[in-house]
């Protein structure tokens, strides 16, 4: 098969895809990445072949133009809200998801790319990350099967059925929809008529454990998370085995270059942890490790280490809610807390810790004391390790990238045209 | 410069709507509505929270921008004034027009006019024509249509608006204009697509609802252009461009203003009384109804120059939105300003925010609708909500008024 795989340029995002790609490549399919052209460094690190498409997005610059305008407040999803949503909280969701997001992350530019790409190289699969709905006209344009592959909770999938719910309740003269407005639009310069299916695909494939899946009601394939991390170097201390119960702090990928600020002080949390019994690996940037008077004796601060290499050594991990951190506790059953308040972040935490496998803490309601007790009750109680590891057997029990290979042969034989 | 450059940005409002594509104009359009919503959120912007327009009842708004002060920079681009003193100065005419200095449409408008609207030299040819006195002259045609449109509604339920007001509004204006009769509905089909337009100036709209007012418009101008060939060349393109005001502004705007006229009756079942034992109070209630809830709730003008307005310097090219419907609800004013009454006797402030071409036919029609209703039509109540549009924080009007006989 011919499988064309796209995201928006983030990178976080794409490492998701990483091992789906490299598991089709060597099942002897062609396998390439598209996306903006500011993330082809890093898919040539990953060893694919990357098709820049079209200019930059300029997500980034948006969110600063937004943040001098006022207060600016990215919608919370539907499930970490006390109250069901009405159809108002649906429209301020769609209005606000779809300009200051979708239409940006996927402009204009690159859906030209990618669908003029898509119409010359012909593939049979397009696998696109779930924000990228340049993918879903692609595959419609050309006639190739369409899958997305997750790489957190599936919040638009959710908020897509909570909106047509709330839109068929309205009456006629009042209801709106604008992703398919501008989805419609967009696609009809490729002679592509709207429907659901560009935004939710013709499956879905979720990496994360049936137990923390949102119930959205799409043909879904489970895939087991597999972890890649870039570009990385194994530094030699961690072949010594830890002398303390080993915890993990990392703020992400994304923490530092997406959203431009970190949800926490990193200094705070490590000094909150630094009378603690253990070692602390904490993975921060120069800029994070500002404010930090004095590196605390139990602590290691590192710039970076490939989780996959660290997570396995630690007995809990403390971190912003990315999908990084979160896959890679997972994976490797390790008890996690998760300070987070942006988009999925929240509810995924929340999700973790009413599974008895961490522990979820708003950014604004945190203290050093919260904190500590986390980390002393994720170390003492054997319930979080024991239930982190009855997620890590969910994740063990689906299938690899490579034994999904066949299964989404069969698929894309459905689905193309 | 690419599209991505420009997704908050707005194309330039100069260029005709034909001369833009679909993700041009779609992009402008989410951009702008985004905009507008985003500001208003938290209702941290009372202006922008009325250009959403996503509630049926504004006033509570209006009473928060008064709180403002005579004049009040919101966020959405626009001063905003529910002065009075203010509104006659931004509305006479003098240092306020309709378009820029450059004769040009400023932001924050949202997109440009649809067509060529008619100018002060054309109101030599509309004074007898649409002139009060001339709208008059007609009482017995208007109240012949109305009855019509009454008598074939259905029994014992039908919607005021869309079974009598609109169609027969529509009717009378396309009979004044001189419309032949085989092409009444497609007529009244191009009016009611038109009812937005105002709306659409302030307040972005769908992609499709601006594309299907631009298709309305050329629709109409066309219908007009073969109705206009009949006149003296000299006339004909003024006419249209009058003609053309009173159908795509004027039709909607007069069915507007009886259908709030009605429902403000209807809710009080004393004043819908008066009016059926004195039916000549029509012209009192059409007059009440401008300022308790006026068929045009906003008007906006730009700044010819630079210019003094309360207190502030004000530089050329501004745009200043008046907030008609909050100047008839002064409490200063009008005591008890939100309660419609009969017999109150004032003139409505800013005329209720028709255009002057407009407002001598608009009135007649609802007057004479009215008092059609009271005089002659069935003693009638009100069934059920009333459906209001979303987005029109200009026309605000009924959009469906579901009446019963029983």
């Amino acid at each position: 098969m011919r499988v064309l795989m796209t995201t928006l340029a983030q990178a976080s995002h794409y490492y998701s895809q990483v091992p789906l790609a490299w598991a089709l490549r060597a099942a002897g399919h062609e396998v390439r990445v598209a996306s903006q052209p500011m993330l082809t460094d890093d898919i040539l690190t990953s060893g694919l072949p990357a098709v820049p498409v079209g200019t930059d997005h300029v997500l980034q610059q948006m969110r600063q133009d937004l943040a001098m305008a006022g207060n600016v407040s990215f919608p919370k999803m539907y499930e970490e809200r006390d109250e069901p949503p009405t159809w108002a909280d649906a429209l301020d969701f769609e209005i606000l998801t779809t300009a200051l997001m979708l239409m940006a992350a996927n402009n204009d530019t690159m859906v030209d790319g990618l669908v003029s790409y898509a119409r010359s190289w012909r593939p049979d699969l397009v696998i696109s990350e779930p924000y990228t709905y340049a993918g879903g006209i692609a595959a419609a344009a050309c006639g190739a099967a369409h899958t997305r592959l997750l790489w957190g909770l599936d919040a638009p999938g959710s908020a897509r059925k909570v909106f047509n719910e709330l839109r068929d309740q309205q009456p006629e003269q009042h209801r709106e929809d604008p992703v398919a407005e501008w989805l419609t639009w967009t696609a009809a310069r490729y002679d592509v008529p709207f429907g659901d299916h560009l935004i939710t695909g013709h499956w879905t494939i979720d990496p994360l454990p049936e137990s923390l899946r949102l119930p959205v009601g799409v043909p879904t394939l489970g895939m087991r998370y597999i972890p890649y991390n870039g570009r990385s170097v194994i530094p030699d201390w961690l072949l010594e085995p830890p002398r303390k119960p080993r915890v993990c702090l990392t703020l992400g990928l994304s923490g530092r270059d997406f959203m431009g600020a970190d949800p926490f002080s990193p200094a705070e949390l490590v000094e909150a942890m630094a009378d603690l019994d253990i070692e602390l690996v904490a993975t921060l940037s120069g800029a994070q490790r500002e404010g930090l008077e004095k590196v605390p004796d139990n602590t290691r601060i590192v710039d970076f280490v490939p989780l996959q290499a660290l997570l396995p050594t630690c007995r809990a991990t403390v971190h912003h809610g990315g999908f990084g951190s979160v896959g890679g506790a997972l994976i490797n059953g390790v008890p996690q807390i998760t300070i987070a308040d942006m988009w999925d972040t929240p509810v995924k935490g929340r999700m973790i810790e009413n599974q008895g496998a961490g522990l979820f803490f708003r950014p604004e309601r945190m203290s050093a004391q919260i904190v500590r007790e986390g980390v002393q009750r994720l170390l003492d109680e054997p319930s979080f390790a024991d239930n982190a590891a009855r997620l890590r057997g969910e994740l063990l029990a689906e299938p690899t990238p490579a034994a999904l290979v066949a299964e989404l042969e069969r698929l894309t034989d459905e689905h193309r045209s | 410069m690419n599209s991505q450059d420009t997704t908050l940005q707005l194309p330039p409002l100069e260029r005709a709507l034909a001369d833009l594509t679909d993700t041009e104009l779609g992009l402008h359009l989410m951009s702008t509505r985004a905009m507008q919503w985003f500001l208003g959120s938290n209702g941290s912007d009372a202006y922008a929270m009325v250009l959403r327009g996503q509630t049926d009842d504004p006033y509570p708004l209006y009473e928060r921008l008064r709180a403002l002060g005579p004049l009040h920079a919101s966020a959405a681009g626009s001063q905003v004034t529910c002065d009075p003193v203010v509104a006659a100065r931004v509305l006479d005419g003098a240092d306020f027009g309709p378009v820029g200095p450059a004769g040009k449409p400023v932001p924050p408008q949202v997109v440009p006019y649809f067509g060529r609207v008619p100018g002060r030299a054309d109101k030599e040819l509309w004074l007898p024509r649409f002139g009060a006195e001339a709208c008059a002259a007609h009482d017995d045609l208007m109240a012949g249509v109305y009855r019509a449109a009454l008598d074939r509604a259905p029994r014992p339920g039908f919607d005021l608006m869309n079974d009598v007001l609109r169609p027969a509004t529509a009717e009378i204006t396309a009979k004044l204009i001189g419309v032949p009769e085989g092409e009444y509905d497609r007529f009244a089909e191009l009016c009611l697509r038109l009812a937005r337009i105002p709306d659409s100036l302030l307040a972005a709209q769908r992609l499709d609802v601006v594309r299907d007012l631009d298709a309305a418009f050329a629709g109409l101008d066309a219908l007009l252009g073969e109705v206009a060939g009949g006149a003296a060349p000299a006339e004909r393109e003024a006419l249209r461009a009058i003609w053309l005001l009173l159908s795509a502004e004027g039709v909607d705007a007069a069915a507007r203003l009886a259908g709030n006229a009605a429902l403000a009756l209807l809710d009080d079942h004393d004043q819908w009384r008066a009016l059926r034992e004195r039916p000549e109070l029509a012209a009192a209630a059409v007059e009440e109804s401008l300022r308790h809830d006026p068929p045009v709730q906003l008007q906006a003008r730009v700044a010819r120059q630079d210019v003094e307005l309360a207190g502030q310097s004000i530089p050329a090219g501004t745009h200043v939105v008046v907030v008609v419907a909050a100047l008839g609800r002064d409490p200063q004013t009008y005591p008890e300003p939100a309660r419609f009454d009969l017999t109150r006797g004032v003139v409505a402030p800013a005329g209720g925010g028709l255009n002057e071409f407009v407002a001598p036919l608009a009135k007649r029609q609802a007057e004479v609708a009215l008092r059609v209703l009271a005089e002659s039509g069935p003693d009638i109540r009100r069934d059920g909500p009333v459906l209001r549009g979303r987005r029109t924080p200009v026309t605000r009007g009924p959009l469906t008024l579901a009446v019963t006989t029983l």
